[in-house]
């Protein structure tokens, strides 16, 4: 048996295969959506790598909404502190204000005092062995930092992101920040 | 000189660099557009929805593609599976040959459209997706083996199987037999 032993006629292949073209919009559509992904950049944007640590280039779009309502940075909260990272491109379809949701979240946060901050995180992650890219590592899309009681009230603070209501993935971890010397 | 996938796919993942997406873009989405125009049942708006998904789930995964099959054969599957989830949430409100009709054809020989897509309606899925891509987006059944994670002998079978079942359906059509 040939690869092609029983082919269609010549009108049937045409018909199947149709005329068809995708419209000259969706291209423009789709870098528009890779780009929120952080997988384009604009033309003209120059990135110049830096060795051995992430190139995070920091939009707080989300921090612009919400900062009027953080307490005065916390001063004296000795509550322990949670890093909520993004995972995963929201699956939504277009016209759907998902970023609202995200911002309702923090703010409700923010108003209980439960939030620290947040961030997207956007552009080129260089992740360095030596001098040799490591490829294949999944990148966050951007964090939340949670103040909570303890793990078991960060972990349910957690569960309320609407990210996973969009089929992203979070991580929670506590963290510590330590004065640098003096 | 053209540039080949491998280093278009480079440039984009190491700089975000647009222009060679859009090199890829231009030089791919024809067929995967076909392709998921006959995959889905003949709605282009359906097939545009599958091809800008296919595309940002492509980018997502490529840093794990090891460059064991073609990108061309790499992003049909791609397009294949985003299609099978396409149709399956669209199963949750209406079939497939409805939803694949509802929408109008348009350009030359409407009528011999809509035969088409109720001939592909009618096939089972597998037999489907074969024959959209061997005989719509030009695969070999080598490359359909890697795309659809099956044996070559089987995509044989079930392209020679499709085909006789599609003529048989297009036989069957007012529009052939008036033709």
């Amino acid at each position: 048996m040939t690869e092609d032993d029983d082919p269609l006629s010549p009108e049937q292949l045409s018909a199947l295969r149709g005329p068809k073209s995708p419209p000259a919009s969706l291209e423009e559509a789709t870098i528009a959506r890779l780009r929120g992904m952080g997988v384009l950049r604009k033309p003209g944007l120059v990135v110049r790598p830096l060795p051995g640590f992430l190139a995070l280039c920091g939009s707080f779009l989300l921090g612009l909404a919400v900062w009027p309502l953080f307490p005065a940075l916390h001063a004296g909260d000795s509550r322990p502190q949670f890093l909520l990272l993004l995972y995963g491109e929201p699956q939504r379809r277009p016209g759907q204000g998902h970023r609202d949701e995200y911002v309702a979240w923090a703010r409700r946060l923010a108003a209980r005092g439960q939030l620290g901050g947040d961030g997207e995180l956007t552009g080129e992650v260089d992740v360095l062995k030596k001098t040799v890219p490591v490829e294949g590592a999944e990148e966050p899309l951007g964090f939340f930092v949670l103040r909570a009681s303890d793990r078991a009230e960060a972990l349910k603070l957690s569960m309320g992101c609407p990210h996973l209501r969009y089929g992203g993935r979070v991580e929670l971890r506590p963290f510590v920040v330590r004065p640098g010397p003096s | 000189m053209e540039r080949s996938d491998l280093e278009l796919v480079e440039r984009v993942l190491s700089r975000g660099d647009e222009s060679a997406f859009r090199e890829l873009y231009r030089r791919h989405s024809p067929v995967l557009f076909r392709l998921a125009v006959r995959l889905l049942g003949g709605s282009d708006s359906d097939a545009g929805d599958v091809l800008q998904e296919a595309w940002c789930r492509a980018f997502e995964g490529l840093r794990r593609f090891s460059g064991g099959s073609s990108l061309r054969t790499w992003l049909g599957g791609v397009v294949v599976n985003c299609s099978r989830e396409h149709i399956r949430t669209r199963a949750q409100s209406r079939s497939l040959p409805s939803a694949g009709l509802a929408s109008p054809p348009a350009g030359p020989g409407p009528e011999r459209e809509m035969d088409v897509r109720r001939a592909l309606a009618a096939l089972p899925e597998g037999f489907r997706e074969v024959l959209v891509l061997h005989d719509v987006g030009g695969y070999t059944h080598e490359e359909i083996a890697l795309a659809l994670d099956i044996a070559p002998g089987t995509s044989k079978s079930q392209l020679s199987r499709a085909r006789r079942a599609l003529r048989s359906e297009l036989a069957d059509a007012p529009s052939e037999e008036q033709a």
